[in-house]
């Protein structure tokens, strides 16, 4: 598959799942289950909310939170949802609808700089068992910086699960050329690199010395 | 709303008839907010501050729902 083939299928896989997604209705007094809805206190009625709108991906969380607490005071167990239940419910299910071009990056992003990313999110990301059963394909969403990634993974970089599975197809793999492709820690990569030029660039001044001692 | 908008204008022979078009479509839509009958495309199309003021009703719904 070429980069151009790629892309293609990234498109037209986006673009199928979040159609199918569009068409659902958004089930609040669903006239089939009247009753469960009924039966929900408020803050479960907004949970409910929440989930289906931030499967749509056009907004993120913090705006759909944001924008409707200007309106109502939401349940105090809501607007905690924000900082870590929803997003990570979001990433859950933006990994499950494979979401490509709309919330999946942004929510990673958002759960990365909230720091929630490296404890929970990696939880999530190294149960095997949940990447096996959602299927999970980064691929599309690697292809453009799949050679950056291996580069880097190359020089021994593997960042934040240092221990974790990092074979092929492994999730660390996985989620380290996801956070490249998306560029969320490239700033932190490019630091490390340096480091390393730096401590090489040691290295070389050692052993012209040594090399120069010798002779 | 530009998607809702869009749509409107190809579809009808006048800016004003579109607009209007625009106006009952966009009437419809929160009418059926409150009452939490939306998909999910409705809200797409609705834009981010068409989708924004459609949460808002239908968060009303959730709050006065029985």
């Amino acid at each position: 598959m070429d980069l151009e083939q790629a892309k293609s299928y990234r498109l037209q896989m986006h673009e199928s799942r979040h159609a199918s997604l569009r068409a659902e209705r958004i089930i609040l007094s669903d006239p089939g289950q009247p009753e469960y809805f009924r039966s929900l206190s408020l803050p479960e009625r907004f949970n409910h909310l929440f989930d289906m709108v931030s499967r749509l991906g056009d907004l993120s969380p913090q705006v759909i939170v944001s924008e409707l607490n200007k309106e109502f005071k939401l349940p105090d167990v809501v607007v905690s949802r924000t900082e870590g239940d929803l997003l990570l419910g979001a990433i859950r299910l933006g990994f499950e609808y494979g979401y490509g071009r709309y919330g999946h990056p942004e929510f990673i992003q958002a759960a990365w700089q909230a720091d929630l990313f490296q404890e929970e999110g990696m939880k999530v990301l190294n149960d095997e068992s949940t990447v096996a059963q959602q299927n999970l394909d980064f691929r599309p969403l690697l292809v453009d910086r799949d050679m950056v990634a291996r580069e880097r993974i190359e020089i021994g970089w593997c960042y934040p699960s240092q221990d974790s599975d990092d074979s092929d197809g492994g999730p660390a793999r996985a989620l380290n050329q996801l956070a490249l492709s998306l560029e969320i820690y490239r700033p932190l990569l490019e630091s490390e690199e340096s480091k390393f030029v730096s401590k090489r660039r040691q290295l070389d001044k050692i052993g012209k010395a040594v090399v120069k001692t010798l002779s | 709303m530009e998607i809702i908008r869009a749509r409107a204008l190809n579809d009808y022979p006048t800016s004003q008839e579109a607009e209007a078009d625009f106006k009952r479509y966009w009437h419809d839509l929160e009418a059926a907010a409150k009452t939490g009958n939306l998909t999910m495309t409705d809200l797409h199309e609705a834009g981010p501050e068409g989708s924004t003021q459609l949460l808002v009703e239908l968060g009303h719904h959730i709050v006065e729902i029985a």
